[in-house]
């Protein structure tokens, strides 16, 4: 007789589930996090730094995320439900490394290996700036809806804007706030997929002049502009229970994020 | 002050009650903008001079009071994570899982991919 599981499966379970097959996350010179520390940075894996490591542990917990994205996927172009696609300027949705740890249920392996490290997991998080995709009230409730949306398995799409330089970042001058750009991007993200092959031109009849600093619209001067979307998955939370069919993705909407890059 | 807005007269607050003299007189002194006279002339406009739509005096001394209570809450940690936990635990309508789930199923009619129940449902 099959009694109903009441309590968190064991990690083993857990990566079986998530189609890791023979790859093991971490521990061993061929598992995920050594061959991301490894392959993707070239460097002897003692002398990495922690922000090198902090993008071998994100890599390697992105690896878990694709199988069942994938499995989204697949559950889509079979079923095919109808899906909701939620439009916003903003999605403020923080740092995703302990999101996603939290919501993948595997914080214990990423323990362990910070254990073995010698890493601290708090440390190793902020390593991660936060997503310069929001910054309101209205951002945090998109993301909200979002993590919402992939936690009740409703298939959904955010689409929004990738701000290259942020929203802004705030300083406080003698009073009064100054603006800088916000350089979230300077370092790569591990989580963002780039789907240059998707990319959309728009033809706009304006263009866009920068001199000494200033910008001025000139009308009547045609400027495409290029969007090259970019992909990032959102993990809902699996605290109740969790389908070891594999039928469907476990809830893992796409938040797309186009680009827009003027090209003269 | 429910329904004072027909009646509610911000000078009245000013000549009798003396916490909300007190505020607008550091307000016109230039406390708050030693370096800047004058840049909250506006704000003491807005709430004396213009009648004050939001009638802020009104509420002066129950927000003052309230602070304090805060304040005092804030030195006993047992007592403020105890509130902090009930408040967080009485929060549950506010929940995106609950808004999605009847947004999901009364508007949109977009039905989960597996058989699993949303909360709402």
């Amino acid at each position: 007789m099959r009694t109903p599981r009441t309590r968190a499966p064991s990690l083993n379970d857990l990566l079986k589930q998530y189609e890791c097959g023979a790859v093991i996350f971490s521990g061993d010179p061929n598992a995920s996090y050594e061959r991301h520390l490894v392959f993707d940075h070239v460097v002897v894996p003692e002398s990495a730094n922690l922000r090198v490591r902090f993008e071998a542990v994100a890599k390697s917990l992105r690896d878990l995320l694709v199988q069942r994205w994938l499995k989204t996927g697949e559950t889509y172009d079979r079923d095919n439900p109808k899906q909701v696609y939620y439009l916003s300027m903003e999605f403020l949705i923080g740092r995703s490394l302990t999101n996603n740890l939290t919501n993948l249920l595997v914080e214990p392996i990423a323990r362990e290996l910070m254990q073995r490290e010698g890493l601290d997991l708090i440390q190793l998080a902020q390593q991660e700036p936060d997503a310069g995709l929001g910054n309101g009230g209205l951002g945090r409730l998109a993301a909200c809806f979002i993590d919402s949306l992939a936690t009740l398995q409703i298939p959904a799409m955010g689409y929004g804007l990738r701000y290259n330089y942020g929203i802004f970042r705030q300083e406080i001058q003698n009073g009064y706030q100054v603006e800088h750009s916000d350089r979230w991007l300077r370092r790569p993200d591990p989580w963002e997929v780039p789907r240059p092959a998707e990319a959309v031109e728009v033809t706009v009849n304006a263009t866009v002049r920068l001199e000494n600093g200033v910008e001025t619209l000139i009308t009547d001067h045609p400027a495409r502009l290029r969007g090259i979307p970019f992909d990032r998955p959102v993990r809902g939370g699996e605290f109740l229970s969790l389908q070891p069919d594999g039928r469907t993705g476990a809830g893992q909407p796409r938040l797309v994020q186009s680009a827009l890059a003027l090209r003269p | 002050m429910q329904d004072s807005r027909g009646w509610y007269n911000p000078h009245w607050h000013y000549d009798h009650k003396p916490e909300s003299r007190r505020a607008l007189d550091l307000i016109a002194a230039n406390i708050f903008s030693q370096t800047e006279s004058g840049i909250f002339a506006p704000t003491w406009d807005m709430l004396l001079t213009h009648g004050d739509y939001y009638r802020h005096l009104a509420d002066l001394a129950a927000y003052a009071e309230t602070q304090e209570k805060a304040g005092s809450l804030c030195t006993q940690p047992d007592v403020w994570a105890r509130k902090a936990i009930l408040n967080l635990g009485h929060s549950g309508k506010f929940s995106s899982d609950r808004t999605i789930a009847e947004y999901a199923a009364d508007m949109r009619n977009t039905p989960p991919t597996s058989g699993r129940r949303s909360p709402a449902q």
